[in-house]
């Protein structure tokens, strides 16, 4: 069922944007409320259409996973943006929105006739939000980035060394951030613009707002102190369970839960003396470690997690994407939700990081992503120069596109 | 609110200008984690009066935060303090709450289901907790590094690991997790204050901590979603989404890249000076690169350590290879693309002058940001001029002036 009061209703955004921050972005405003118009091209196309995963391994570019989970809920229109015509259409919806997100290194829209100056004196009041690996301005503004290239240079990979060789971040984080950032950015700026009658062009840096999200090493840096304090408390690791690359993670804090875990597991002759103080518990951190695998290890983690929280022991299954899926109270909230897509149907997929007491519809659902150019005719239809025939034009383009062999779309 | 519009301009200058989005939002903070703390930075960053309470409830910290980390977090607030747990507390927590156009609290397990925190009228509330108000987990013990590993974060974190078997998921260092939160939180704040700016009756928005992070899932649960699979660590590792990735050993340290496309991937050969494997047919499109990335990266990894950082990276993005150096913290720090763009803020505190991440993103110039306050710095100001506290209500809370 669809929500008519959602609280972004009325705001209309143009996302130009492509991969997965900007879209992310639109994708957060379009689950709210707002009308979001994905303007995107067909040689080339958004690259997660082309990355899947697709059921079958068999390409279908309106039906990738990958697209559809930061793509729900808006429209697609596919425009050319190097033809003078089509670019000129692109200018027309722009316009016409609160909002353009666009993810091209700089000067990309500007050489498609999409400035924000050129926009923006037709529509004082829009908001642009221009997203690039590390801002419009400086010695990096036109160097290539993607989200791993970033968390590296940000030094989130060096955070995560693991023995001296620096670790990826998973979950796309720094896109994610960046994707959450875009939405902020965009509501503050429109909330001002209705004030002022005054848009603004932002140049969001990927690269800052991993950053802001790093005050506590940054923080400690400048301060001339260790990047970050090691763990104050004992036990706190994970511990293989059953099953093929399986773990729980426990965090005791304190003396109480210590005595928890220790009745938990038997109260085992090696878990008393000194033990039971946390001082004692963080000098012999590796021992005890060994100890509880040993007692892990006979266990499935979700029941083990339920046995120890029922006990007062801090613990979680350390969750691999099925657990993630499959996970009952991820499932109940809404947190991973089925999509809901004819062409996948009941795709179990993460849904919005938030839950609004008042849509709770939201919970139930996600829904569709645009196929591409489904709305052409909808979106084209009586602007200036957007003839029958181009209309049917991109739209054949597009249905052709999108079952192409591998490859025909870049 | 007459008299914050003139108290802000004063006490925060960060955001005292009436050109700040947030200008005339006023925010209340009720607890010290850092999700809200952090939430709380972003809104009053851009305009909001953030009224901190020091001494209330004392929810969601089992990490306290001090020191510098404090300083960022709190920084271009207001602090009232006073004791939430008497009834002139309460009460005044109360009118406070009624005042405020948004309040952000942390909820710990244990009061996860008690309806009691519940008020069904009154500002935008923001209530993050580690795994959200209702469902099976809602009274679950956690903590940030729980918290990464429940959402699948510390799995997607751990791919790269010498030996899986004697190496398990890794929760990345810090609270990261929080911080996301704390980000949701502010974002989705912003959302309500939209659409109460249209009209529409103030919100109650429930985050969890693990939830924020889950949302960011999107591609590893969608691969088993669509049946390619149980996204085993070392499967993820071998078959990559597109290839050469990862963080590479060079002559003098590490790369990461990411090559999506034919043009950087013959870029990159020319870099390494064309080796005779970069035309083998297994390497020949970006789908094979990654089918076979396995054998590749061994003979990518070899040239690769025959060549600086540094030269990587000019010859690199020289053309249009996304390619950077694995920066630490200091050298992040001290890169001249955030000198340019003066990301890094000074900022004084207790504790002296500190340098500090500065906004994440910019709609006007950067400005000064203020000291964080001290505990009950404001209680005057906020709680006697502002909500019209008598002394003896102020006194039987405990709130000093």
């Amino acid at each position: 069922m669809t929500d008519t009061n959602l609280p972004l209703r009325g705001l209309k955004v143009a996302d130009f944007s492509r991969v997965v921050a900007g879209p992310y972005s639109t994708y957060l405003l379009a689950r709210m409320g707002a009308e979001v118009i994905k303007i995107e091209g067909v040689h080339p196309m958004d690259h997660t259409r082309e990355v899947g995963p697709y059921t079958d391994a068999t390409m279908d570019r309106n039906r990738s996973g990958y697209f559809s989970a930061v793509n729900a809920g808006k429209k697609s229109v596919t425009l050319h943006l190097s033809d003078p015509v089509q670019s000129a259409l692109a200018l027309e919806i722009a316009v016409s929105c609160d909002v353009v997100v666009e993810s091209f290194l700089a000067g990309g829209m500007e050489r498609f006739g999409l400035s924000y100056e050129s926009m923006s004196a037709r529509n004082p009041s829009l908001v642009m939000v221009s997203c690039s690996g590390f801002g419009r301005t400086g010695p990096m503004a036109s160097h290539s980035a993607y989200m791993n290239t970033i968390a590296a240079f940000v030094g989130l990979t060096s955070l995560n060394s693991n023995g001296g060789f620096p670790t990826p971040i998973g979950a796309t984080f720094s896109d994610l951030v960046a994707g959450t950032s875009i939405a902020y950015a965009a509501l503050l700026a429109v909330r001002r613009a209705k004030a002022t009658s005054e848009g603004a062009h932002i140049d969001l840096s990927m690269a800052e707002t991993s950053m802001a999200l790093m005050g506590e090493p940054f923080m400690a840096h400048f301060a001339g102190e260790a990047e970050l304090p090691a763990p104050k408390h004992a036990p706190r690791n994970v511990y293989r369970t059953q099953g093929d690359d399986k773990w729980i993670a426990i965090s005791v804090r304190t003396d109480e839960q210590w005595a928890k875990l220790v009745n938990t597991m038997g109260n085992p002759a090696w878990a008393d003396g000194e033990l039971v103080a946390n001082a004692g518990r963080v000098a012999r951190r590796s021992e005890i470690d060994a100890h509880i695998s040993e007692w892990t290890r006979n266990f499935d983690n979700f029941q083990l997690t339920e046995r120890l929280q029922a006990a007062g022991v801090p613990a979680v299954p350390s969750s691999d994407p099925e657990d993630v899926v499959q996970n009952p109270h991820f499932r109940a909230r809404g947190a991973m939700a089925p999509q809901d897509y004819a062409l996948e149907p009941g795709r179990i997929i993460p849904n919005l990081p938030w839950h609004f007491a008042a849509h709770t519809e939201l919970d139930a659902s996600v829904p569709p992503p645009p196929q591409l150019g489904e709305h052409n005719e909808e979106l084209l239809d009586g602007l200036p120069r957007a003839s029958a025939d181009l209309i049917a034009h991109l739209s054949a383009l597009a249905r052709e596109a999108a079952r192409g062999p591998a490859g025909h779309g870049h | 609110m007459p008299f914050l519009d003139q108290g802000r301009a004063s006490l925060t200058a960060d955001s005292g200008t009436s050109d700040q989005p947030l200008s005339g939002v006023v925010v209340v903070e009720e607890s010290p984690a850092r999700s809200v703390r952090f939430a709380g930075r972003l809104l009053a960053a851009y305009g909001a009066t953030v009224i901190q309470i020091a001494g209330g409830h004392r929810a969601g910290d089992p990490d306290e935060v001090s020191g510098p980390t404090a300083a960022y977090l709190d920084a271009g607030k207001l602090s009232v303090s006073f004791d939430a747990d008497t009834l002139a507390g309460r009460a005044i927590l109360d009118r406070l709450d009624a005042r405020a156009d948004v309040v952000v609290r942390f909820i710990e397990p244990a009061d996860a289901s008690n309806p009691a925190l519940d008020r069904p009228d009154g500002p935008v509330t923001v209530e993050v907790s580690w795994f959200g108000r209702t469902g099976p987990w809602a009274g679950y013990l956690c903590d940030d590094f729980l918290a990464q590993h429940a959402s699948g974060l510390a799995f997607t974190s751990a791919l790269r690991m010498a030996d899986i078997t004697t190496s398990g998921p890794r929760a990345v260092p810090g609270h990261l997790a929080e911080m996301v939160a704390g980000l949701a939180a502010a974002t989705a704040a912003m959302v309500a204050v939209t659409g109460r700016d249209s009209g529409n009756p103030a919100e109650r928005i429930d985050i969890s901590v693990a939830e924020s992070i889950v949302s960011f899932m999107r591609y590893e649960t969608v691969i088993y979603s669509y049946g390619w699979g149980l996204p085993s660590r070392s499967k993820l590792a071998r078959s990559p989404v597109a290839a050469p990735v990862f963080q590479q050993a060079t002559a003098d340290g590490f790369v990461d890249m990411l090559l999506m496309q034919e043009e950087p991937w013959r870029a990159l050969l020319e870099v390494l000076g064309s080796p005779d494997w970069g035309e083998n047919e297994l390497f020949a499109t970006h789908p094979l690169r990654s089918q076979y990335w396995d054998a590749l990266e061994p003979l990518l990894q070899e040239e690769l350590r025959k060549v600086k950082t540094a030269t990587l990276y000019e010859e690199g993005q020289k053309r249009g290879i996304a390619i950077a150096p694995v920066n630490n913290v200091a050298e992040a720090a001290s890169a001249k693309q955030f000198a340019e763009r003066e990301f890094f803020i000074a900022m004084s505190s207790a504790d002296g002058d500190l340098r500090a991440p500065g906004r994440p993103f910019r709609l006007g110039p950067q400005g000064e940001t203020l000291a964080a306050p001290l505990p009950g710095q404001h209680n005057a100001h906020v709680l006697r001029e502002w909500l019209g506290c008598s002394l003896e209500e102020l006194r039987d809370a405990g709130a000093g002036l």
